[in-house]
C-alpha cells in the first residue's frame, strides 16, 4: 500500500520549567506566565479554577488525580496538531511539527458529580522522586501540572470534555511560543520507501472504547462505532488520537503516549534496516459481545493481511476485557501464518502467585510484560501533594502508605515508556 | 561476620548411615561436616555458630517436636541466617531441610535457605515458601552447592530482597514481581517479533498456562418441574450501601440477598458496585442481571418448582483465580446445603 | 466450582469464550456485557418476554446431559 506521508518532528529540548513574566523558551528553560495561562484556561466557564504548578524529576512531590498528559506540540505553518478538537477537520501526519522535548502538560482533577459502577474515577498517582518515580512515565518528565477545579453545576461528561479541550489548547499554546527557539534535532517519520527484501511489520494498535470517560478520540470523535481501519503511523504521532480514558489509573494510554508511541518510534527506527514498517491498524477494544469482538478482531486481522504483513506487534489498552479483543486477533493472524508479538500487563495477585494473564490463546507465544496491576508498592511520605489532600479512598495523600499498581498513573500502560518488567522470583 | 545456624542430618554429621537414622535431635557448637565447607566458602566472613543435627527417621517420626526444639534453639542463638543441608536428591532429608527453613523464616523471621536437586520431593512441597538453591543430585556436588547457597544466603542475611530466580540462581518460588529493566518495552517486543520472523529462539516474558483442567459436566436436572433454581452473578448487584462491603474489583467476598427485596425494588434499593462495566442499565432494572421476574413467572407456570429465595453475588473483575475458586467452592457448598438443584449464572 | 460440586450451572454471558476459558460447561450466549439478561432497546413487556426466553434456554441447558463443555446454539 502506498503510504506517502512524511513528517518532520523538530525537538526543542527543555531542561527545566519555571514561572516568569512571559511564556516562551529561554536558554533551554520553558518559562510560563502563570496568571496569563490560568486566564486562558478560565475562559471556559465549565472550569471554576486552576492551580498551575511545576513538578520535575527529583522534586519531593506527589501528583494525585491524574487524568491525562499531553506533550506541547504545534504545527510549523498552517494547521493544528489536534484536528477535531482545535483548528479545522484536516488530516495530520505530514509537514513539520514542533515539540517541546521532555515536557508534559499533566491534568489533575476530581469530577464534580458522584460516580457509580464503571464510571467511577480511579486514583492515579505520580511520584517525582525515589523508587516510586519509576512507576509512571511521568515521574521522569518535566511536568506543568494543571490542577483543575470543576464548576460544580455541570455533569461529569461535560466537565471531562472541558478538561480535554483545555489540556490540548494549553499544549498547543506552549509549543507555539517556542517556534523561534533553537531546535536540538529533527526526526523524520517516513515509511514510503519499502524494501522488498525485508519483512513487513504492521502495528496492531488497540484503543479503549468503553463508554463515556473511558473512551478514545480519533480525529475528535469517540471510537465507539469504529470498525478496524488502516492509519498512517504519522497520524497517531501528530495528534489524531487523543485520550479520553480518564477514569482509569494504570491502564490508560494518555495523549502524550499516543504522540510519542514508543512502538511507532521503534518500528520507524528499524524501518529500511531490519524491517519494513508496513502500517498501523487501529482496533477498538472493549467490544461488548463475543460476536462484536470476533467481528472486530477478524476485520483487523484481515486488514493486516491486506498490508502483506509477515509479522505484527500488538498492544492493547485496558485489562481483561480488552485482552480478549487483542488475543483473538493474535489467534487469527497466527493461524493465517503471520508472526505476532504482544505487549501485556499482568494481574498476578498481590503476592504474585496467580496466573498473570487475563485471557490467552495458545498461539500467543511471544509476550512482553509491563508488570502487574496487583503489585503493591511502598509510597513514601512526600513534602508536597498536587491535586488535593486526600486520595479517593480518603487517606491523606502525602503518605506513607502502600498502593497498588492499579492506582499508579499509566503504571501498566502497554505501548511502552515504562521501565518495569514482571519476572518469576 | 555473618552468624549462621546450620541444619544437617546424621549422615553429614558423621554419625552414621541408614542404621543411625533414628539419631535424636541435638545441638552442637560450631561447624560440623559440610558446615566447614560453608565457613571456607565464606572466606572468614561467615561463622557457623550452631549446628542442628537430627536423624532422618527421628525427624519424621516426631516432626512437630523436632521443629519446636529447633525453633527454641534458633530463638536462643538468634543467627543472621539459617542454612539447611544441602539435601541434594534425598527425600526425607530434603523435606526436613525445607521444613526447618520454613520454621526459621515464618515463625522467627530468620532468613533461611536450603539447597536441593530440582526434582527432589522437597521442591514440590515447599517451593513457594522456602528459598532453595539448585544443586547436583549427590554429595559429589557439595562445593558448588555450598557456594551457590552462600551467594544467595549472604544477600538474604544482608536484608536484600529476592531478585528474579534465574538471576539469583535459585529454584523459582513461582511468584511474579516487577523489576527495573534497561531495555525498553518497544525494543523487547520488536526484538521478539524479529526473532520469530528469523526462526531464532526467543523467550516469552510470560509463559502460557498449562491447559486448565476441565471440570466434568454435572449431571443434568432430571425433572425441571421439581427443581429449585438459584441465580448466581458476578455482576456486583448489592443493596444500596453495600452492607457486606463486597469489593468493586479484585473481590475477595461474596454475599447472598433475598430475592423478595429485589422484587419489591420500587425505589432503587439495589445497585451494581462492579467497577468493570457500565452499570446504568442494571441499576435501572436489576432483572437485567438477576432475572428474578422471569424466574418467578416460570415458577408460576410450573416450569420449575421454585425460585430459590436468595441470589448469590460477587464482583468478577480483576478477581484472582485463587479467590474466585475459593468463593466458588463456598457458594457451591451453601447451594448444596440449601437444596438447590440447578443454578443460573450471569456474568458481565 | 458449582458444576464440580454436582449442581448443573447454566451460564448466561455475552462473552461466551471467556465463560468457556473460566471453565463453565453449559454456556448460553446472552445479551451484552453490561446487561447479560437485559435488552433496554425493547419495551418493558417485550424485554421480560425475551428475558424469560433466555432463562428457559438456560434451564433447558441445565437439564441437558453433557460429556464436555458446550456453548449452546442459539435456537
Amino acid at each position: 500500500m502506498r503510504q506517502p506521508l512524511r513528517l518532520d518532528v523538530h525537538t526543542v529540548e527543555i531542561d527545566q520549567i519555571r514561572f516568569g513574566d512571559h511564556t516562551g523558551v529561554d536558554d533551554g528553560a520553558l518559562v510560563v506566565d502563570r496568571d496569563a495561562l490560568a486566564a486562558l484556561i478560565l475562559e471556559d466557564p465549565r472550569i471554576a479554577g486552576v492551580d498551575v504548578r511545576i513538578a520535575q524529576p527529583g522534586d519531593d512531590i506527589r501528583i494525585i488525580g491524574c487524568l491525562d498528559a499531553v506533550e506541547p506540540r504545534c504545527k510549523v505553518g498552517d494547521g493544528s496538531v489536534f484536528p477535531g478538537f482545535l483548528g479545522g477537520m484536516e488530516t495530520v501526519g505530514e509537514g513539520e511539527t514542533l515539540r517541546l522535548g521532555g515536557v508534559a502538560v499533566l491534568a489533575s482533577s476530581r469530577y464534580p458529580q458522584p460516580f457509580s459502577g464503571l464510571l467511577q474515577a480511579r486514583e492515579a498517582v505520580v511520584d517525582m522522586r525515589g523508587p516510586t518515580a519509576n512507576l509512571s512515565p511521568f515521574g521522569r518528565t518535566l511536568n506543568l501540572v494543571l490542577a483543575y477545579t470543576p464548576n460544580p453545576d455541570i455533569d461529569n461528561e461535560d466537565y471531562d470534555d472541558a478538561i480535554r479541550r483545555s489540556n490540548l489548547r494549553v499544549a498547543e499554546h506552549l509549543a507555539t511560543q517556542a517556534l523561534d527557539a533553537p531546535r536540538a534535532s529533527t526526526t523524520t517519520f517516513d515509511i514510503s520507501e519499502q524494501d522488498p527484501d525485508l519483512p513487513n511489520v504492521v502495528y496492531f494498535y488497540q484503543l479503549q472504547g468503553q463508554g463515556p470517560m473511558a473512551d478514545t478520540y480519533l480525529y475528535g470523535r469517540v471510537i465507539h462505532n469504529l470498525v478496524p481501519t488502516v492509519m498512517h503511523p504519522n497520524e497517531a504521532l501528530d495528534g489524531a488520537i487523543v485520550c479520553g480514558v480518564y477514569v482509569y489509573g494504570c491502564y490508560k494510554n494518555v495523549t502524550y503516549l499516543h504522540q510519542n508511541n514508543p512502538i511507532i518510534w521503534e518500528l520507524q527506527r528499524r524501518h529500511g534496516k531490519e524491517l519494513n514498517f508496513a502500517g498501523v491498524v487501529i482496533n477498538r477494544g472493549h467490544n461488548y459481545t463475543q460476536e462484536d469482538k470476533e467481528r472486530s478482531s477478524r476485520w483487523a486481522a484481515k486488514l493486516i493481511e491486506f498490508l502483506e504483513a509477515d509479522g505484527a506487534v500488538f498492544t492493547a489498552e485496558g485489562g481483561g476485557n480488552s485482552a480478549i479483543d487483542m488475543m483473538l486477533a493474535v489467534q487469527y493472524l497466527e493461524q493465517a501464518g503471520v508472526e505476532t508479538a504482544v505487549v501485556s500487563s499482568e494481574a498476578a495477585g498481590e503476592d504474585g502467585y496467580d496466573f498473570p494473564l487475563f485471557y490467552t490463546v495458545p498461539e500467543a507465544d511471544a509476550i512482553v510484560s509491563v508488570g502487574s496491576e496487583d503489585e503493591v508498592f511502598d509510597m513514601p511520605e512526600v513534602a508536597e501533594v498536587i491535586g488535593g489532600d486526600t486520595l479517593l479512598d480518603g487517606q491523606p495523600a502525602a503518605g506513607p502508605y502502600r498502593l497498588k499498581m492499579y492506582f499508579q498513573f499509566c503504571g501498566t500502560q502497554q505501548v511502552g515508556g515504562n521501565v518495569l518488567v514482571g519476572r518469576v522470583h | 561476620m555473618v552468624r549462621v545456624a546450620h541444619y544437617i542430618n546424621q549422615f553429614f554429621a558423621g554419625i552414621g548411615g541408614e542404621d543411625k537414622a533414628d539419631h535424636p535431635f541435638e545441638v552442637r557448637e560450631g561447624a560440623v561436616g559440610p558446615g566447614r565447607a560453608v565457613e571456607m566458602a565464606g572466606g572468614g566472613d561467615v561463622e557457623i555458630v550452631q549446628t542442628l543435627v537430627c536423624g532422618d527417621n527421628a525427624f519424621h517420626a516426631d516432626t512437630e517436636g523436632t521443629l519446636a526444639a529447633i525453633e527454641a534453639a534458633l530463638a536462643e542463638s538468634k543467627p543472621d541466617l539459617l542454612i539447611a543441608g544441602p539435601g541434594f536428591n534425598a527425600g526425607r532429608y530434603g523435606l526436613a531441610c525445607a521444613a526447618v527453613c520454613a520454621v526459621a523464616t515464618e515463625k522467627l523471621g530468620i532468613p533461611a535457605l536450603t539447597g536441593v536437586y530440582v526434582d527432589a520431593p522437597a521442591v514440590d512441597v515447599y517451593r513457594s515458601r522456602v528459598v532453595m538453591v539448585p544443586t547436583g543430585d549427590s554429595a559429589a556436588g557439595m562445593k558448588d552447592a555450598v557456594e551457590g547457597m552462600l551467594r544467595v544466603g549472604l544477600r538474604l542475611a544482608a536484608g536484600e530482597p529476592l531478585g528474579p530466580a534465574e538471576e539469583d540462581g535459585r529454584i523459582p518460588m513461582g511468584f511474579r514481581k516487577a523489576v527495573v529493566t534497561e531495555t525498553p518495552v518497544a525494543a523487547r517486543v520488536v526484538d521478539m517479533l524479529m526473532a520469530k520472523l528469523r526462526g531464532e529462539p526467543f523467550t516469552s516474558e510470560v509463559a502460557l498456562p498449562e491447559p486448565a483442567e476441565a471440570v466434568p459436566p454435572a449431571p443434568p436436572v432430571a425433572d425441571l418441574s421439581g427443581a429449585v433454581v438459584a441465580v448466581v452473578t458476578d455482576g456486583g448487584l448489592v443493596p444500596v450501601g453495600n452492607p457486606d462491603g463486597i469489593e468493586s474489583s479484585s473481590a475477595t467476598k461474596w454475599a447472598r440477598y433475598p430475592i423478595d427485596d429485589l422484587v419489591r425494588n420500587d425505589d432503587p434499593s439495589f445497585m451494581s458496585i462492579h467497577a468493570g462495566y457500565d452499570s446504568q442499565w442494571v441499576d435501572a432494572d436489576p432483572d437485567r442481571l438477576v432475572p428474578i421476574d422471569a424466574l418467578l413467572d416460570l415458577e408460576a407456570e410450573g416450569v420449575i418448582k421454585e425460585a430459590h429465595p436468595y441470589y448469590y453475588v460477587t464482583t468478577g473483575t480483576g478477581t484472582t483465580v485463587t479467590h474466585a475458586e475459593r468463593m466458588g467452592e463456598e457458594i457451591a457448598k451453601q447451594l448444596i446445603s440449601d437444596g438447590v438443584h440447578a443454578v443460573l449464572v450471569t456474568s458481565t | 466450582m458449582i458444576e464440580k460440586a454436582g449442581i448443573p450451572a447454566a451460564h448466561l454471558a455475552a462473552m461466551t469464550s471467556m465463560a468457556k476459558i473460566a471453565g463453565s460447561n453449559r454456556i448460553i450466549s446472552s445479551g451484552l456485557i453490561p446487561h447479560p439478561v437485559g435488552d433496554p432497546s425493547r419495551s418493558p413487556e417485550e424485554e421480560l418476554k425475551w428475558r424469560t426466553g433466555q432463562v428457559r434456554k438456560a434451564l433447558n441447558a441445565a437439564a441437558t446431559p453433557l460429556d464436555e463443555a458446550l456453548i449452546f446454539p442459539d435456537w
